[in-house]
Parts: C-alpha cells; structure tokens; sequence
C-alpha cells in the first residue's frame, strides 16, 4: 500500500520525482544491464508513442501507453503496478509541462529523461528511488529478506 | 571574532546548497546574504552604540549569530508544520558546531522562531538592542537610501539613540578608480572614528555610500595625495619599475639630445628598454603645456617621482562628487580634447595607445566606455582632437591590478556595511581559486566538495575559507555603488571550454548565495536583478529574477546544474557536437530534472539535505 502512494500522480511531484522513482524500479529489475538502452527501453517506448503517435490528443491514451511498457522482467504485482503509476504519471507530467515547449526542444528534453534515469539506476539512486527501490526490492519475501 | 570565523560560523549555519535559497520577492538576493548582512550590520550598531556600561548588550560573536538567525525560520519552516521539529534539531546540532557550546546552541535556537527583529522584544536584552536589530533588518528592505531617515526617527524617538545619515557620493564613471577611492573613503572613516570616538557606520548602497553616524557636524574630505596617489596598498597604483621608466622617459622627453637619438628608425637599447615612444612625448595635453605624456602619468599617480605641477581635473568632475571634498586638485571647464572612454572634455590628456604602456593586453572591450555605438571612428570624425583624461588612465592603472581579462562582479541591491562587501570578496576569490586548483571543470568529482554532504563539511568549509590571508587577492569593492569585482580567467583556445569554465564558476559562486552576477569583459554600466548576466548571450536556465516567486525556489537546482556542466562535458565528451549545453536552453522549472541529467549524484545531495531538514522528496 505505501508503496503505491509513493509512485501514483501527485501534482505537488516534480518531473523529477517520477524520474527517479522509475530509475528506483530498474535498477532492482536491470541490475548490472549492459547499456542505457537495456535499462530503459521501456520508457523510451512509452515516451516516443507520447511524443510521436498521440501528442495533439493524448489523455485516454497515457494510461493504456503505460501499461503496454511494464517490463517483462519485473515480477512482483506490486512492482509492476508501481512501475505502471510511475510511467503514467510521468508521461502525464510531460506532457502538461513540456506542452508549451518547441518540438525540437520536447524531444531533446525527452532524450534527457530518458539518459537521467539510466544515469540513475546504475550509479546513483536519489533519496526518493532509493525509497522505491527498497521497498519494492529489499523486502521480497522470495528472496528471503526480513520485514521491517 | 575575525571575519574568517564569522564566514564559517555563516556556512556552518546554513551551507551550501541551502545558502542560495532566494530570501526576498522584491529583490535578488540569497538567504544567505541576507541573514550574513543583516549580522554584521547588527554586530556593527551593537559594538558602536551599546557599548559597555551604557546598556546591557550581546558580544559580537552572539550579536551576528542573533541578525544570523532572525529569518531563518521563516523561510525554511516554510516547508511545513510537520518538518518544524526537524528544522529545529538541526538547527541546534549546527548551532553547536558553530559556537562550540551546547549552552550558547540552545539559547540562541529560540531566536530562530521568535524573529525579534520584527517583535522587537525579548526578555533577555534591553529594548534598545531589538530597536538596532530591527534597524539591520530594515535597511535591507529599502528601495531608496533616504528612506532610512524615518527609521532613524522612530529610533530617536523611542529609545533615544541618536543616529545621523550623510549621503557619500562619487559618481565618476571610472569603476575601478572608484573602487580606490571607496577604500580610501573607507580609511578615512576609521581614522576619524577612532579619533573622534563618534560612531561611523559606512553602508555600500547602489546609489553612493550612506554613512550612520553619531557625529552631526562630520565632514569627508579626502586628499589627492594622501588618499589616491598611494593607491591600494601604499605602494602606488603604478608598478615600481614602470614608473622608473617612466621617470627615464619623461627625462629624455626634456632632453633635445636624448629624444633626437630615440626616435630614428633604429633606437639604442636604452630606449627600447626603457618603451620610448616619440608620440607619447609629443601628443600628450597639458595647461600651458605640450606634449610629455610620461610626465602627465606621474604628476597624477607617480608615488617615488612626482615632477612639479598640479593635479588638474576636468569642471564636470566637481558635480560628480556628493557630500565630499577632493584636496589637492584643481578643475578647470572646457577642454579640447575628449575622452573616448569617459565621454567628457578634458584640460589634460594622453594619447589612446599610451594606455598599453601599463596594460599590454588592454583590449577595447575591457574599457568600460560610456559612448555608444562601438566604432570609436564614427564617434570620433567630428572631434579633431581626443585622448584619454587622467582619471581614465587611472582606471586602467587600477584594472591592471585584477590581470584577468574576464571579471565575475557582484552588484548587491540592498545596502550593505563596507566590510560585507570586503568578505564577500574574499569567499568568492577563494571559491575561484580553491576551485580552479582542484581543477573543477576537468575533474567532476571535484565539486561534490563545494557542497554539504555529511560529517567532513566542516574541514571541507575550513580548507575552501582558509586563514583570511589576502596575499595574491584579486578582488575590489566599490562601496559607492554596493559591487565587488573579481578577476576570473584569461581566454581560452577553445570557445567551448570558456563556456564550461564560466558556467561552472557562476554554478558554484551561486550555490554559495552569490548573485546576481555578471561575467564579463568590463563590469555592467547598470545592476541588475538576474541570476547572471554572461558577455556570451542569454540563455533561459539562467537568464531570470530569482527573486521571482514561481521560479525563485528553483534557484539551488539552478545553480547545481551550472557547476555540474563540467561532470556532463566530462561523461558526453565523446560526442561529436557540444549538445550538452543545451541543458542551458530550458527555463528554471525543468532545473531538478536537468540536474538529475547532468549529475545525479548532485541531485541526490541536494535532495538528501532537504529531506534531512523537511520538506522535500
């Protein structure tokens, strides 16, 4: 249940919020990947048919974009909702704040998101990643860690 | 307490990345030097006014920690009800690192929420102590200087301490000769209080220096030759050596013999040596006289040769200056010949190029002119005759002295008492200089050690502040109009790295609560409210108020993405075209994620402390 609160749609949460909560998610689900690519195809995805397919009308489509893109990989219900929360909450917060931006720039702007949370997941979580991270990973009861 | 200590004690306090955090809506300027001004200035009126035996007061050392403390409640409980505890026992556990006594920590904690410089009352002080600390803390909100005078009558009228304003004003449009003249105005002040044991408050304003005195009959009189002529530190504004060429020069300009033999088509070594420039001996202005420029140079500014004649100065000058006198000096109206810096016509002149006598490098972008457009030919084809006055030659004499070709300055909107000024060029000097030894824009591991991360932050604080030892600084004041001027770098072969170096710089001088800056080739003719101001072009990330009440709060992210421009040149490097700087073409808004960007690790400190004291992720 917190975990959820931590990644759903929150207007007082910045862009990089959610950023970092993905990267939190990936870095449990892709540790050790070999390239940005491999941490983050996902999102690129789900970010690309935002920008590129449905831009003009995109409101009954982000929710659909973001459960299409829950990697494979990710095993825990939990996790995978979480990961699903945090992509759509993402791609709406994108898509309220880079509206009034050029398109060049929104694209440019998107390749950052995207090389931010594989910079992130790979070498340096944020407090509010980190948070998820735990939570989602640390506490696996398949794993045989130990409740807090 | 020396300045050094009260440097650390502020950063102790509230350090970076905090210390950006903007403190005012109307103005630019950082929580940091608010709370640091507002100390000092506070320190300065207790130590004058409430001095022992008149009324109980505050030591220094807990009178600049009280004028520390007074908004720092205000603006960081602004984060929320819940966070108030943990503002507080950080706030005590950093108390105790900077007063060293737990005691001390736990009695000045409560200032932090009582704010007394808006009640006005505490049972621990004397009314009149609270009166002063409101004074410190309202000079600050002042759009004009004038406005203090009520102020100052209300205190009157209440707790009987009787202050007086004298406006202070030299508005020659010389920057850096009145950054000397600001210095002296500064001595002058000391010798006169200590002699007199009046009270002599100077304060920089944008508008001249307001002196707070007890003195009503105070007078400042400054002289030619014991104020200017020794320049900054009594050595004289014109190195030994060259003025001994200059002597050799100005004699050889008298002798027939000697100026027939230097000026053939093949000069002696002597003349080579010693510069001899047969235009300078005979292009030069002087009343009742011609020609001899190296002459002109040392009746103005020569210390260990002085020849005879009178320091002359263009009429206009007189109306320049406010509420003091200049001795030893002599106007006179008129002139043929115009300066093409100044603008104003001039009695006594020497040729343009004679000006590289002292400043090889002195290139056109580095005078601070006063006439536009910027083709001096156009300006110049109705004036027969121009050449730079005495004062302008004196600026370029005392430019000299920064080396530099690129300044960073620092132009405060609020008045300020002279010796902030003084310390605040000092940290931003040391900033530059322990940044560029550890070599931040190559080495990005470098500045995750401008910024509090952990137990080592007191060491690290120690090593950047260092003793307070001035030796090799590079920085003046001007008190006549609140600025600080620094040296920052020469050119650069490539266009890219100056852009990296200087983003980097500003980046860390602004975590460090210093702005609103300007990087340029000769300082701005008017202030401005933005984070920085850069002789390149003007970019969105940083071209905006900070003052600003949407995008203000974003300033610590905007900042930390500036000096983090070197980690992502670092790990982009491979790229065929410099793309990382369009980090700089989004708006302030997107600065938290930028940061995530360009350095995550940054944004991991910089979201680690906040969450450390409330509020934020």
């Amino acid at each position: 249940m917190e975990l959820l609160e931590l990644c759903k749609y929150d207007p007082g949460r910045g862009l990089d919020y959610y950023a970092a909560g993905l990267a939190g998610v990936l870095r449990g689900a892709r540790r050790g990947a070999a390239s940005t690519h491999a941490y983050t195809k996902e999102v690129r995805k789900a970010l690309e048919t935002l920008v590129f397919n449905v831009w003009n009308d995109p409101w009954e489509f982000i929710d659909a974009i973001a459960e299409a893109n829950i990697p494979r990989d990710l095993q825990k219900t939990e996790c995978r909702k979480c990961f699903a929360e945090l992509l759509k909450a993402l791609l709406r917060k994108f898509r309220e704040k880079a509206d009034s931006l050029p398109a060049g720039a929104r694209i440019r702007l998107m390749n950052m998101i995207v090389s931010a949370i594989a910079e992130m997941a790979r070498y340096s979580l944020p407090p509010a990643g980190d948070k998820i991270f735990e939570l989602c990973f640390l506490n696996n009861k398949n794993l045989g860690g130990e409740k807090p | 307490m020396n300045p050094t200590q009260r440097i650390k004690m502020a950063y102790t306090l509230l350090p970076p990345p905090l210390s950006s955090t903007p403190a005012k809506y109307w103005t630019s300027i950082s929580l940091w030097l608010h709370s640091y001004i507002v100390g000092s200035t506070f320190q300065e009126l207790v130590d004058a006014l409430a001095g022992p035996g008149d009324i109980e007061a505050p030591e220094p050392d807990e009178a600049f920690l009280i004028g520390f403390l007074h908004d720092l409640g205000q603006k960081m409980g602004l984060m929320g009800e819940r966070s108030s505890e943990k503002i507080r026992s950080w706030l005590i556990e950093r108390l105790e690192v900077a007063t060293g006594d737990p005691r001390m920590a736990r009695s000045l904690v409560k200032y932090v929420y009582t704010n007394p410089a808006e009640t006005r009352t505490d049972i621990t002080y004397p009314v009149e102590v609270w009166w002063l600390l409101w004074l410190a803390d309202r000079l600050q909100g002042l759009e004009n200087i004038y406005d203090v005078i009520p102020l100052l009558s209300s205190i009157r009228r209440e707790v009987k301490i009787d202050l007086k304003l004298l406006m202070v004003n030299i508005a020659i449009p010389q920057p850096f000769l009145r950054t000397l003249i600001s210095a002296s105005l500064y001595k002058y002040l000391h010798r006169q209080a200590v002699e007199s044991e009046e009270t002599m408050i100077p304060l920089a304003t944008p508008y001249g220096a307001a002196i707070l005195t007890t003195n009503p009959d105070l007078r400042v009189i400054l002289d030619w030759d014991q104020d200017i002529r020794p320049g900054f530190d009594g050595n004289g504004l014109i190195p030994e050596a060259v003025e001994e060429n200059l002597y050799w020069n100005s004699e050889c300009c008298k002798d027939p013999e000697c100026r027939e033999r230097c000026s053939g088509r093949s000069k002696p070594e002597d003349c080579k040596r010693h510069g001899y420039k047969k235009r300078d001996c005979e292009k030069g202005v002087y009343p009742g006289e011609k020609g001899n420029s190296y002459k002109i140079a040392l009746i103005y500014y020569g210390l260990r040769h002085r020849p005879p004649g009178d320091v002359v100065l263009p009429g206009k000058i007189r109306s320049m200056l406010q509420g003091v006198e200049l001795v030893g000096v002599s106007y006179v109206d008129g002139g043929r010949v115009q300066c093409p810096i100044c603008g104003l016509k001039t009695p006594v002149a020497v040729p343009v190029d004679f000006l590289q006598t002292f400043y090889r490098d002195l290139t056109t972008e580095q005078w601070n002119r006063r006439i536009y457009p910027g083709s001096v030919n156009v300006l110049m084809q109705d004036v027969r005759h121009y050449g730079v006055d005495p004062l302008c030659l004196g600026d370029v004499l005392a430019r000299s002295r920064l080396e530099n070709r690129i300044l960073v300055s620092l132009a405060l909107r609020a008045p300020a008492p002279f010796t902030v000024l003084e310390d605040i060029g000092y940290i931003m000097w040391r900033i530059i200089t322990i940044a560029s030894k550890r070599r931040v824009t190559r080495n990005p591991a470098a500045i995750y050690e401008f910024m509090y991360n952990g137990d080592d932050w007191d060491s690290r604080l120690n090593e950047v502040i260092g003793s307070g030892s001035t030796t090799g600084a590079k920085y003046f004041y001007d008190g006549f109009t609140a600025t600080v001027y620094l040296g920052l770098r020469g050119p650069y072969r490539k266009h890219i790295d100056e852009w990296i170096h200087d983003m980097v710089m500003s980046g860390l001088l602004a975590l460090w609560g210093f702005y609103p800056l300007a990087v340029s080739e000769s300082p701005p003719d008017s202030p401005h409210d933005k984070l920085l101001v850069y002789y390149k072009g003007r970019r969105p990330l940083y071209d905006y108020r900070p003052a600003d009440k949407g995008k203000g709060a974003y300033t610590p992210y905007v900042a930390a993405v500036m000096a983090s421009m070197g980690v992502l040149a670092a790990r982009r490097a491979n790229e065929q075209l410099p793309a990382f700087l369009e980090v700089l073409d989004y708006p302030p808004e997107y600065s938290p994620l930028l940061l995530e960007y360009s350095s995550p690790r940054v944004y991991s400190i910089l979201e680690s402390l906040r969450g450390r004291i409330g509020g934020g992720a």
